[in-house]
């Protein structure tokens, strides 16, 4: 009985193996185009050989027919095509089609401050839609070789994976143009990968068939920013699609607060995050009065503490946040009557539960807060007690406000 | 712009002022998880060392207690009772000011309070002279822990209620032992009842009677005024029909003292906060002294300042009613 699942489980297995062969073994006709230098001088000229040599070996070694020059060069005349012009995706394209060929591989590359970039794209030329393509960066240095190889190697699987074309009932979608405000924010594109930068804001995305209805993910990665990703759904023929923003990177938050049964008075906070927008330190200083209004003669006490906390369930740009934190303080009681002696409450902030507005540089924000006098010192007035303006119940409320640097 | 920000800063604080005359707003701000009356405290009595002295180490518990009593000369005594558990009690006399005037020890523990035909001053099963010294002339022994009414009207009375019956003992003038009588009128209710406090003023005793009431299906307090002459005659009861008591207040702790004062009753709260009633049993105000269920607290008969001790501090304050 302990092997009663094995037989199904081989036969899953047989027919993975089976698909997975059939794909490995699949010889895609494939056109490729000479590595395109877009530097603005001649010094680099060397990577062009070194990159379409390593494509070439890698892709016949991978099994794929690498089309002859000379069948596409003569085409490329006829068609009046220059040949610095085949790094786009569509004059490729074109240019392939006329050769049969069932795919179509270019690269570029520029370099600029002794700093290589480097995008190497397959296209399928019967669907002329973008399968594969790997971006990179590298210092012109000797890692430049590795870097060429890492490229190419991480370019074949993607080619690979290509099945037969879906079918399309639909209309497919012609262009999309992405507006963000996030300058130099690079665009992944789901299985695509990266598929351009923000630039004078905004993107134009590659053509890929996309169907009318169909949803697409984009991925925004920007330096200092929190990684941001959106799924749109395709409605029209033309997109014009607006980017969220993405959310810078909070190091510091200040914040300034109200409790309840602490209300002539107000608080000053400072986190410091451990983990951006995640896991943080915090110092707080709530100072406040206590006054009667009838007869009364006010008390000052100023509440310090030391939290830590993180937030759960969501990340740093979702709308609504939690967040936990825990820590101890101490409560210094002084009166305005004279000859009163000072008195110092400690207490251990057992736990604060926080639900957050979250906005892109605020925070409003309420908050639970459970703390327990430890009735330790010399002088103090609570004794060994929940803290709690209600008498019932450990529960104090905060409301408060944030700005994140 | 500047005059623009004064206008502004002006209208504020023009708001916050009305605002204090709102209950609501004075309630919201008031809130404190520390005791209301530090706020009002106008004086206070630093009283450790001489409680750790009486106290020691070998005790099981202590706790503690404050009566204010006037007697009718207007000579006001602070009264700070601290028993240990075993041990009896100190008890400590201040003048009004919270000066400490005398002390004495009995090793009983009682809580006693009154001011009785000699006027003079009976905490805690010890005399204290008009003068808040302590009365060479001791009586003997009162017994009954839990007789913690009582008043003067000729004789000495000393009240508790028993079932549904006020009970109450007479004693001569000198408190001598073996005149003492024991009464007992029906109260009106069939339900166990409390007094949680008598105080005579102005030729009335009011009694604050705590307890079950049938027709409101939950606790009650009822003031009761009775004039200080029926006493000498003893009433013929039942005290809820022969006085008409007062409207029944519902929301009363029952463990808690009740206190009369001039300004009106008060009675703490189910939610620790204390209420000032009228005779007639109408809330005339809500405020904050403290959250802890039994304060040793206590109310001068003019209802401007009340004394409580914090047991945690060993500090005796004098602090304004407000009212």
């Amino acid at each position: 009985m302990k092997y009663r699942g094995i037989a199904p489980t081989a036969a899953v297995a047989a027919v993975f193996l089976l698909i997975t062969t059939n794909l490995w073994s699949q010889e895609f006709k494939t056109c490729l185009f000479p590595t395109i230098d877009l530097s603005t001088t001649d010094e680099h000229g060397e990577y062009q050989s070194i990159i379409s040599n390593q494509l070439r070996v890698e892709l016949r070694s991978a099994g794929f027919k690498i089309i002859p020059r000379e069948q596409w060069d003569s085409v490329r005349e006829q068609q009046g095509v220059r040949m610095g012009k085949l790094y786009e995706g569509n004059v490729a394209v074109q240019v392939a089609r006329k050769v049969d060929a069932e795919i179509a591989v270019v690269s570029f590359y520029s370099v600029e401050e002794s700093q290589l970039v480097l995008e190497i794209k397959c296209y399928d030329v019967e669907q002329n839609a973008l399968v594969s393509g790997v971006f990179k960066t590298a210092r012109v240095n000797l890692s430049v070789y590795n870097v060429i190889g890492e490229a190419v190697a991480e370019l074949i699987p993607g080619i690979r994976l290509i099945g037969p074309p879906p079918r399309m009932d639909s209309p497919v979608v012609e262009k999309i143009a992405l507006l963000s405000e996030d300058e130099g924010a690079e665009i992944y594109l789901g299985n695509e990968g990266f598929v351009g930068r923000i630039e004078n804001g905004q993107l134009q995305l590659p053509p890929i068939p996309f169907a009318i209805g169909s949803q697409i993910t984009i991925e925004k990665r920007k330096e200092a920013y929190h990684t941001g990703v959106e799924t749109i759904k395709l409605k029209e023929p033309e997109m014009l699609i607006k980017l969220k923003p993405l959310r810078k990177k909070a190091q510091t938050v200040t914040e300034l607060n109200w409790t309840l049964g602490q209300l002539l008075g107000f608080g000053l906070a400072q986190r410091l995050y451990l983990n951006p927008d995640s896991f943080f330190l915090a110092g707080e200083h709530y100072f406040y009065v206590q006054h009667n209004f009838a007869d009364s003669k006010p008390v000052f006490h100023h509440d310090l503490r030391v939290l830590v906390g993180g937030y759960l369930f969501t990340g740093p740009h979702a709308a609504l946040r939690m967040n936990l934190t825990t820590g101890f303080g101490m409560i210094v009681t002084y009166f305005w009557l004279s000859d009163q002696p000072m008195y110092a409450d400690f207490y251990w902030n057992l736990v604060n539960f926080a639900l957050e507005l979250n906005f892109r540089k605020h925070m409003l924000y309420i908050r639970s807060e459970q703390k327990y006098a430890l009735g330790v010192g010399p002088a103090n007035i609570l004794g060994r007690e929940w803290i709690s303006a209600f008498g019932e119940g450990p529960t104090t409320v905060t409301f408060g406000v944030a700005r994140k640097w | 712009m500047v005059k623009r920000l004064l206008v502004f800063i002006l209208l504020v604080l023009a708001c916050l002022l009305c605002l204090t005359t709102c209950d609501l707003f004075v309630a919201l701000f008031s809130l404190s998880p520390f005791p209301g009356y530090l706020a009002q405290a106008v004086a206070s009595v630093d009283m450790r060392e001489e409680i750790e002295r009486f106290l020691g180490d070998d005790y099981n518990h202590w706790w503690s207690d404050v009566f204010v009593l006037t007697n009718s000369v207007g000579t006001q005594g602070v009264f700070l009772v601290i028993r240990r558990d075993p041990g009896g009690q100190w008890v400590y006399a201040f003048n009004s000011s919270l000066s400490l005037i005398d002390k004495g020890y009995i090793d009983q523990n009682t809580d006693l309070h009154l001011v009785d035909a000699n006027d003079e001053f009976l905490v805690g099963n010890i005399l204290f002279d008009g003068t808040v010294h302590v009365d060479p002339a001791q009586p003997g022994f009162i017994p009954g822990y839990w007789r913690n009414s009582g008043i003067a009207a000729g004789l000495n009375y000393i009240f508790w209620i028993n079932g549904p019956d006020l009970m109450y003992d007479t004693y001569s003038t000198a408190w001598v032992s073996g005149t003492q009588n024991q009464f007992a009128v029906s109260v009106g209710s069939p339900y166990d009842m409390q007094l949680r406090g008598a105080r005579v003023d102005g030729g009335n005793v009011y009694l604050m009677v705590h307890g079950y009431d049938p027709n409101q299906d939950t606790e009650v307090l009822r003031i009761v005024e009775t004039p200080i002459g029926d006493y000498p005659n003893f009433f013929t009861g039942p005290l809820f029909t022969d006085y008409s008591p007062s409207k029944p207040v519902k929301r009363i702790r029952g463990e808690s003292r009740i206190y009369y004062t001039r300004k009106g009753v008060v009675a703490q709260s189910y939610d620790s906060s204390h209420y000032l009633l009228t005779a007639g049993g109408d809330r005339i105000k809500q405020f904050y002294i403290t959250h802890e269920r039994e304060p040793a607290l206590d109310f001068d008969i003019a209802g401007e300042y009340y004394y409580i001790f914090d047991e945690q501090n060993f500090r005796l304050y004098q602090a304004a009613t407000g009212f």
